[in-house]
């Protein structure tokens, strides 16, 4: 691999831990939990046989066992709040071979056969009972996957496969412990939450506004019939910060400030935190009187954290191979067509400028000082963290993926959280750029190519991981659909120096492929935090997001149209505001 | 105008093993009344004023404070603990006689989906709390003058229903103020005591799942209405349940559950009535597994004070709802029935939401003011077997034009009529062994060649619609065969079905066993907690239908630490008493 902008860029990044450590026996993970596991495991494998069915020629479980704490408030006051903890055992139970086995089949007739292999573990580490779990779920696993095979096998009698590909990869085993000795005190959630809601009082401006902060500590416990067992701890803390007002003209606002840690110590300080929501504030007061765009085509410039969102939200989801399953049912089999990736096809195509090249990378603790996520030491089946060179020079290399192969994608990238497939933090390096100034430069030239007198700068995107109405948020999104989130930061630009806020504005067209004609980038990166929202068969897996670091250039694309949104207007409240009473 | 508002006073932790001792918080609620009141009054006062005015406005902040614990064979499993505050808004436009609250046709209706919906409010700030009131009051107001359009169209254009009553009854003013009870969790004991409790279970290779837990949670409501009422009442509800579950060799998935319920933690059983009803549990799951299964069967049989319970909860009580009584696409079984008989003249049947307390049981359904703000009273429905009256919500019908404060609800739902404590009386009763000795007397004479006695049952559902069969369904866990010589066996595999006036013009007596069953009723204003309270009844002829079953086979493996030999199905032909 020669890839100079990357290795360049690897050196500005702090190292502290890159990839699994290799281990020797006994270590934390011989915990009463893992012993249970290894040996109902042993057991399942040697004896879980039906008469004359088949046996499991492979088995995992994982367990994760999460500490939750959070809370909600709103103007100092406490709106919910919330702490526990449970443990949950997932069942991975193949039949057959690797080449041909249960999965990657989906049932509309048999829903009982198509439920996940979840249950509920014992918090207490006591052998029995953790057995007698594992022994039932096992048992409840083996029994739908001969099932999911029957029903696979009646399925493909009338249809032919048109291409051969095995169900699973084989891997040999590797050992991963991180350790289960980690705290993660959910007190603070309650006093932070209403500390930071505090500094958005006295604003009359907003007609909403909430504060949440969440926090978990997951462990993960890993064994697998290959060998392979692992020990993970992820300490999770996120803080959003979010308000709404309305426009003059009765439109809907918000704006959010979004941040996670793995520390408490690691926040800022909570002067600063009230900094960022007063600016947050500030924006959409703003953003109220500001006069709104109707429609534009033409250059946009995407800075900071709008490149971000849009490389997550639109060129990320592309970079993820997911096979369609087998169903039983025709019209299901053709309608899931729908949900490819189109990027499938583009392996060896170019999907970017060549001065682009693009790496996921889940080995890389921090950046410049400050940890990165889609960090993680081993992916969900245990496979040892790795960086993927997904683009280079402009040209697609791979896209990410788990132990279930692709025609595409035969091996794994060890991409795998939960059923999904994720990426490490996404690195967009250029090879080459501009400065800040010379990028408007050609932002103003393009424009004046067209006869506008200014161009558009986009500096704030929505994220889907922060929303005041959550019955919305990621609600059944489809995975390749290209929507967008509204731009929130988005300014009407001049030759002159001058800026006009817009209030609120949509892209209408922005798909992967006009990535590939991206004009020019700066020669800084800068990093941002998003939301990644994995699928599961192609289609968004609902709420689930897995936080992202986002390294990435500004991006100038040439053509881009950007509207006001569609939707009617909400009549501005007939009632004042209580504080503007006075 | 800023007021702080005096900080909750935080759960009184009780001490693994400490005595525990009654707390009630202080007085902050006064405030959290004034504000909503204040607010309610600024909005209502600019709302009155608009084309289409508000003629009504309340607002109830509901506040839920929660402890669970749950463990599995002898180990912990789970612990939440949780609080959350909510809002609910009651607007109407147009005026008492039509307003926006009236029942859409299922033209206009459909399509249209019934989520929760409640706000989230800080109530220890009071910017948060009227910026909160002041939003929602006005998103709130909106939605009704859209859908009261619709209700205006849609009267327009359908014909007009037998029932001309209005859509809101006028009430009296109600000002009342609780102080907040403290959340008594004592989490580490709670959590010692369900392991202690699931434990047992782990000694059976054939009990497959069984979990004990604990909740406790205490439930704080504000209310305010723009006819002047202002209610804070505060209640504390403790709950223990246990369920386990066995399968038998045909895949039956056979259930048992013992539910504890108090208004204090002192009021749950002690360890020792605890863990003999687990053993009791373990015992009868193991003769549940081999019990002979019963085939459709319609006949003589008892029910016990708990089953017969669930079963008036479920024919009477749910058709007694006022709104019922009105709505067009309802199967109306009673509307048109008061003054007649519809039960022998030795029953009586009240619900009564002031009780808290029976035979040393507290009730789950008792209350002091509804959703609504009407004072809980005693309601007689059936008195000496005639038909008196119904469950009122502030929904008017024809001939009962008031609320008899049942006007109920969960958090984010709309009040409808919903039952409370259901209190089935007897002027006559008879002991157990005379029941028995009736209930052989019809099988002898039915040509029969047994009676069934309903024990324990897990709960029951029934249909009120008309567009679908009028059935109701009553599950029970336990179930004795009653042969003609007197022998009680334990049998499985059916539930208790039937229709309501059918089923109600075959009771016969009723026994002097009175029973408490406290659950919770889910319909459309959302989850209720309820009890009733009811002797065993001898019914002349009830009907069984097969419970729906599984083809599961039983765990290949044994279990753990078991050899196969311990899985084999026993030879035993089930329990005998």
């Amino acid at each position: 691999m020669n890839l100079p902008a990357i290795a360049r860029h690897a050196l500005a990044v702090i190292v502290l831990v890159a990839g699994a450590v290799p281990l020797a026996a006994p270590l934390a993970e011989d915990s009463v939990l893992m012993r249970a596991m290894r040996d109902e495991l042993a057991r399942s494998m040697a004896e879980l046989r039906l008469e004359d069915a088949e046996k499991p020629y492979f088995l995992a479980y994982r367990v994760q066992e999460r500490t939750y704490g959070g809370a909600t408030a709103s103007l100092g006051g406490l709106l919910s709040s919330s702490e526990g903890v449970n443990r949950q055992l997932f069942v991975e139970l193949r039949v057959g071979d690797y080449g041909f086995d249960n999965t990657n089949f989906r049932s509309m007739s048999s829903a009982s056969a198509m439920r996940p292999n979840i249950a509920t573990l014992s918090v207490d580490d006591d052998y029995d009972t953790l057995r007698r779990q594992i022994w039932l779920a096992t048992d409840t696993a083996y029994k739908r996957a001969l099932d999911q095979i029957a029903g696979k096998r009646a399925a493909l009698q009338n249809q032919t496969q048109v291409k051969d590909v095995p169900d699973f990869s084989e891997m040999p085993p590797h050992r991963y412990d991180g350790g289960t000795d980690g705290q993660l005190d959910t007190a603070p959630a309650r006093t932070l939450a209403r500390d930071v809601s505090t500094a958005m009082r006295g604003m009359a401006h907003l007609s909403r506004s909430e504060v949440r902060v969440t926090t978990h500590l997951e462990r993960t416990w890993f064994v697998n019939s290959e060998g392979t067992e692992f020990v993970r701890e992820a300490p999770y803390i996120g803080l959003h910060a979010l308000a709404a007002a309305q426009a003059v003209d009765g439109t809907e606002l918000e704006d959010f400030v979004a941040l996670w840690v793995r520390r408490w110590e690691d926040l800022p300080a909570p002067m600063v935190l009230a900094g960022q929501v007063s600016a947050m504030t500030q924006r959409l007061d703003q953003r109220r009187e500001a006069a709104h765009l109707e429609r534009y085509a033409g250059p946009v410039l995407f800075e900071g954290q709008a490149a971000a969102e849009l490389v997550s939200q639109v060129f990320g989801p592309r970079l993820v191979a997911i096979r369609m399953p087998t169903f039983d049912n025709p019209a299901m089999q053709q309608a899931s067509a729908r949900f490819r990736n189109p990027f499938l096809d583009k392996i060896g195509s170019r999907v970017l400028p060549r001065f682009l090249s693009m790496v996921s990378d889940p080995t890389i603790e921090g950046h410049e000082g400050v940890p990165l996520w889609g960090r993680q030491p081993v992916d969900d089946d245990g496979l040892p963290a790795q960086r993927t060179l997904l683009v280079e020079r402009g040209i697609l290399k791979t896209l990410l993926s788990t132990r279930v192969p692709l025609a595409e994608v035969p091996d794994s990238t060890a991409s795998r959280w939960r059923d999904m497939t994720v990426p490490g933090s996404f690195f967009v390096t250029p090879s080459r750029g501009l400065s800040d100034e010379e990028l408007k430069q050609e932002l103003f030239a393009l424009a004046a190519e067209r006869g506008l007198d200014h161009a558009i700068i986009v500096r704030r995107i929505g994220s889907r991981l922060a929303k005041l109405n959550r019955r919305s948020a990621g609600y059944a999104r489809d995975g390749w659909s290209s929507s967008v989130e509204p731009l929130i930061g988005a300014y009407k630009v001049f030759p002159d120096g001058r800026e006009e806020l817009i209030p609120i504005a949509v892209l209408s067209t922005l798909s992967e492929s006009d990535f590939r004609d991206i004009v020019n980038v700066s020669e800084a990166t800068s990093r941002h935090d998003t939301g990644f929202s994995p699928s599961v068969d192609g289609r968004a897996a609902g709420f689930a997001t897995w936080p992202v670091s986002v390294i990435t250039p500004t991006l100038l694309f040439e053509d881009v149209s950007v509207r006001r949104p569609r939707e009617n207007i909400p009549t501005p409240p007939l009632t004042p505001h209580p504080l503007s009473k006075g | 105008m800023r007021r702080a508002i005096p900080a909750r006073p935080g759960r009184g932790r009780v001490a693994p093993g400490a005595l525990a001792i009654l707390l009630f918080a202080g007085q902050a609620a006064g405030d959290v009344l004034d504000v909503m009141r204040e607010e309610l009054e600024r909005s209502r006062g600019i709302l009155a004023l608009q084309p289409t005015p508000a003629y009504y406005l309340s607002y109830e902040i509901t506040e839920d404070e929660t402890v669970t614990v749950g463990a599995e064979f002898g180990s912990l499993t789970r612990w939440w603990e949780g609080v959350r505050r909510s809002l609910d808004i009651d607007l109407r436009v147009g005026s008492p006689t039509l307003d926006n609250t009236r029942e859409l046709s299922e033209r206009v209706r459909r399509g249209s989906l019934g989520f929760a919906r409640a706000a989230q409010i800080p109530i220890d700030d009071e910017e948060g709390l009227r910026t909160v009131l002041w939003h929602r009051t006005d998103k709130k107001y909106k939605e009704a003058i859209e859908r009261f359009t619709k209700v205006q169209a849609d009267v327009k254009v359908n014909v007009e229903t037998g029932d001309k009553t209005g859509d809101f009854s006028l009430e009296k003013t109600e000002v009342a103020s609780e102080d907040t009870v403290a959340l008594r969790a004592d989490r580490t004991g709670w959590e010692d005591k369900v392991r202690r409790y699931s434990a047992p279970f782990a000694d059976s290779p054939h009990v497959f799942s069984a979990n004990a837990s604990i909740q406790g949670n205490v439930e704080t409501r504000w209310y305010v209405n723009s006819e002047g009422s202002a209610i804070k009442t505060s209640v504390a509800y403790y709950r223990l349940s246990i369920r386990a579950v066995t399968r038998a060799e045909d895949g039956m998935v056979l259930p048992r559950t013992e539910q504890f319920f108090s208004l204090t933690p002192e009021g749950l059983p002690n360890d020792e009535t605890v863990m003999a009803a687990v053993h009791e549990m373990v015992g009868d799951l193991e003769a549940l597994r081999t019990a002979p299964l019963v085939e459709p069967y319609a006949g003589p049989a008892i029910l016990s004070g708990k089953a017969s319970g669930v079963f008036f909860h479920e024919i009477l009580g749910h058709r007694l709802e006022g709104h019922r009584q009105k709505g067009a696409t309802e199967g109306q079984t009673f509307s048109k029935m008061v003054g007649e008989s519809v039960l022998p003249e030795t029953f009586s049947v009240a619900f009564d939401p002031t009780i808290r307390r029976f035979g040393g049981t507290d009730l789950v359904g008792a209350y002091r003011y509804d959703n609504q703000g009407v004072k809980a009273r005693r309601v007689p429905v059936i008195v000496n077997g005639v038909l008196t009256n119904f469950l009122m919500a502030r929904l008017p019908i024809e001939g009962f034009s008031r609320s008899n404060g049942h006007g109920r609800k969960n958090v984010g739902f709309a009040p409808v009529a919903r039952q409370s404590n259901l209190i089935v009386e007897a002027s006559e009763t008879m002991t157990r062994e005379e029941l028995k000795a009736r209930l052989l007397a019809m099988v002898e004479r039915d040509g029969k060649e047994f009676g069934l006695f309903f024990d324990r049952i897990q709960g029951g559902f029934t249909i009120t619609r008309r567009d679908l069969p009028n059935v109701f369904t009553v599950t029970p866990t336990v179930v004795y065969r009653i042969n003609l010589d007197g022998t009680e066996e334990l049998v499985r595999g059916v539930n208790l079905i039937g229709t309501p006036l059918t089923a109600f013009s075959r009771i016969e007596a009723a026994g002097d066993d009175f029973q408490v069953f406290n659950g919770t009723c889910g319909a459309e204003s959302g989850p209720v907690p309820v009890a009733s309270v009811s002797p065993s009844i001898l019914v002349s002829q009830i009907e069984v239908q097969k419970r729906a079953t599984t083809q599961t086979r039983l765990p290949i493996l044994p279990p753990p630490g078991h050899s196969f030999g311990e899985m084999s199905p026993s030879a035993s032909m089930g329990e005998t008493r």
